[in-house]
């Protein structure tokens, strides 16, 4: 006789997907480097890059208005 | 016009000569170099620091210093020097034509070549940013050259880079004078600017430098080639050539860009070595070129540092590659060591301490000093404070406020603290995580030990090789964001690009050969009238003591008044005015050049032996310490300078 399936709980993932990512970035600084970039780059998403291209932004004016002494 | 063409065509010749020696030594060394642009670098900067080093040892105990020909030292130095250089060049083009006709050579492998797509992100950058970047490079450089052109005002340049090689060249051999605390620095570019002053003059200096900064673009794509591919390497050179700091050092004779080459180069062959394991001979080049930078800076030794926690996390993981890691710690060691040591033996054979004038509490404690005591840890080099959070922070004030450690002129700019944070947002990349823990490791050293924005230009390629990776995953962002943050990046290459080109606006006159050079330091260099004066009147024969530090348009002996303090404490044995002229004359002074600073912009002079000699004169009456010379010169830092060309009678 063949036993039945017995159905699972399906896992519970803790806290936000924000929180997820970022646990997911932190852990990925200490892994293995030994290896070569993903075979499938994923995108990055928008707010991620937006993030970065808002910090750079941000950073740029803030030095041009230090090195003209506005600041 | 024909003395601007001289100066670059002595250091084209110089460049070929370096180029020949170093291709030599690697050929020695059987090490193989696939590409044009590698075997260029690597060549180039073995080459250099095997012709300082040969100019060194003649200087130290070369066949110039046989009694035999001792008269005849001074006749055949420079013309030893020349011969030297140009059978040097003519045997680098007769060897370059003969391997020309052995067989075709594959143009292609200069620009696409490298270590291999394989080993590297294996990504190609978008033509139109490759095109960009090196439009804004080659412009930059070309307004550096502009600067390194003219005949160099820079302090430093004036007071040892280029005052002792002068000083070296007019003794025939590598003097010692107490009194200058840089005579026994490792002097290694002085050597290079030894060598084209010997066959030109001071503007040939310049060019070495400007040169040597190309040199250090190249590599830098040198390093970032195995890492993010040949193409973004190009882009990480022209990133690290377009730094403010490094195309306004490019404009003058220092030593920065010598040790950023060097380190540069160490690391590169130390990555083929060890991380991509091409050979062990590659070990003996990371050596040689690790010498080097020891032979031009002391700083070399925190380079040395983060080099040393590089080896330990690329060998955390057990295995034959640790064994590769510590063999390659051992052989490169050995090898700096033998390379670099003359300096080292050289400054404690004279002053009893192999660092000097560091770790003066170790080596020399009991030697008396007067004044201005050196300290190995000063305040001045710790601006940002020494603690964690004090590292992190540093990177925003050295970006914001480089005034405040060193001056916004040496300056590394604002794309390393813009797009560094990109890294977290990034795919990690093989090779990138043992570069960074370098560069951390440098910047910890860096931030507890010589807090100055100059002394991170060693750091330069490795934040560039960072970048262009965090700029090669932006061709995962959505359109709209990648667009946005390549815009910026080149804004601000292109903002870099317009200060290179308009820094030395100033200079195009004379660099062109449209302005002689003595009018040109005329209205640029404070020190010239008073050189000019005196070198009329006195030539080599007067010995002066100067308040000022530049000291290297006068002909005669220059001592700086702060250093002779310190090691005689004069003014303490000054005990009534009237003694201050004897005791000035008995230490071989016979004129002094005085100097103040009318306003609180720019440098400020020490006030003791002016007020001696005011004190002295009050005695004596007005006749004594006799004015001869008296004019205020407006300095582009802001200061108003007066100075004195005063007799010792």
């Amino acid at each position: 006789m063949i036993a039945p399936i017995r159905e699972t709980e399906p896992p519970v993932e803790e806290g936000t997907h924000a929180s997820r990512e970022v646990r997911r970035l932190v852990a990925s600084l200490f892994l293995d480097e030994d290896r070569e970039v993903d075979s499938a780059p994923s995108s990055v998403s928008h707010w991620k890059a937006w993030l970065l291209v808002g910090w750079a932004a941000a950073i740029t004016l803030v030095y041009l208005a230090s090195m003209l002494d506005l600041i | 016009m024909l003395a601007q063409l001289q100066s670059f065509a002595v250091v084209a010749l110089m460049a070929v000569a370096s180029y020949g020696l170093g291709s030599a030594l690697l050929r020695g060394l059987r090490v193989s170099v696939p590409s044009r642009l590698d075997r260029l670098v690597f060549g180039m900067t073995l080459g250099w620091i095997a012709a300082g080093t040969i100019l060194a040892a003649l200087g130290l105990v070369g066949p110039l210093h046989v009694p035999l020909i001792g008269p005849l030292a001074g006749l055949l130095y420079v013309p030893l020097i020349g011969v030297l250089t140009l059978t040097g060049a003519f045997w680098t083009i007769g060897t370059f034509l003969a391997s020309q006709d052995s067989g075709p050579v594959d143009m292609a492998s200069t620009l696409h070549d490298g270590v291999g797509a394989s080993q590297s992100s294996g990504l190609a950058a978008p033509r139109w940013l490759l095109a960009f970047a090196a439009f804004a490079a080659v412009v930059a450089s070309l307004g550096a050259l502009m600067g390194a052109a003219a005949p160099t005002t820079a302090g430093d340049a004036l007071c040892y880079h280029l005052e002792l090689p002068k000083t070296f060249l007019a003794e025939h051999r590598l003097v010692f004078d107490p009194y200058s605390e840089n005579a026994t620095f490792p002097l290694l570019t002085e050597m290079w600017f030894l060598w084209g002053m010997a066959l030109d003059g001071p503007v040939a200096a310049s060019l070495i430098h400007w040169f040597v900064g190309l040199l250090f673009a190249g590599a830098t794509v040198v390093l970032a080639t195995p890492i993010v591919g040949r193409s973004w390497g190009w882009i990480a050179g022209c990133v690290a050539l377009l730094v403010p700091g490094v195309t306004n050092q490019m404009t003058a004779p220092m030593n920065d860009l010598g040790l950023a080459l060097t380190t540069t180069v160490a690391l590169a062959a130390w990555w083929r070595a060890v991380m991509l394991e091409e050979g062990r001979r590659w070990l003996i080049v990371a050596g040689i070129a690790a010498g080097g930078a020891l032979a031009i800076k002391y700083l070399a030794l925190l380079f040395a540092l983060a080099m040393a926690a590089g080896s330990l996390w690329a060998a955390r993981s057990k295995g034959p590659k640790r064994q590769l890691v510590l063999e390659a710690a051992a052989v490169i060691t050995v090898v700096a060591v033998s390379t670099a040591g003359l300096w080292y033996v050289r400054a404690a054979w004279h002053r009893g301490n192999p660092v000097y004038p560091f770790l003066t509490e170790v080596f020399s404690p009991d030697t008396p000093v007067y004044a201005d005591a050196h300290e190995t840890l000063p305040e001045s080099k710790s601006r940002l404070g020494r603690t964690p959070w004090g590292a992190v922070a540093a990177a925003w004030h050295v970006t914001m406020h480089p005034e405040r450690v060193g001056g916004r002129s040496h300056q590394p700019g604002v794309f390393f603290l813009a797009f560094l944070p990109g890294l977290l947002l990034a795919r990690r990349l093989r090779g990138l995580g043992t570069l960074l823990v370098i560069g951390a490791a440098y910047w910890v050293v860096w931030y507890l030990l010589r807090q100055n924005v100059r002394f991170l230009l060693p750091l330069i390629p490795i934040g560039a090789v960072a970048v262009v990776w965090v700029l090669a995953e932006m061709g995962r962002f959505p359109v709209k964001a990648r667009w946005a943050g390549m815009g910026l990046a080149c804004g601000i290459l292109a903002v870099y690009m317009l200060v290179a080109a308009e820094r030395c606006r100033g200079q195009w006159a004379v660099a062109a050969g449209l302005e002689s050079r003595d009018l040109y330091l005329a209205r640029s260099e404070p020190t010239w009238e008073a050189a000019s004066v005196s070198n009329a009147s006195f030539g080599a024969d007067a010995h002066l003591l100067s308040l000022d530090h530049r000291a290297y348009y006068f002909n005669c002996p220059v001592t700086r008044e702060k250093a002779f303090r310190r090691h005689t404490g004069y003014h303490l044995a000054v005990a009534s005015p009237d003694q201050l002229a004897p005791l000035l004359r008995k230490a071989g002074f016979t004129h002094l050049l005085l100097a103040k600073n009318l306003n609180w912009q720019g440098v400020q002079f020490d006030p003791t032996l002016p007020r001696l000699i005011d004190e002295s004169r009050v005695v004596q009456g007005r006749h004594s310490f006799r004015v001869l010379w008296d004019y205020t010169f407006d300095d582009a830092d802001g200061g108003r300078r007066h100075y004195q060309l005063v007799l010792v009678d």
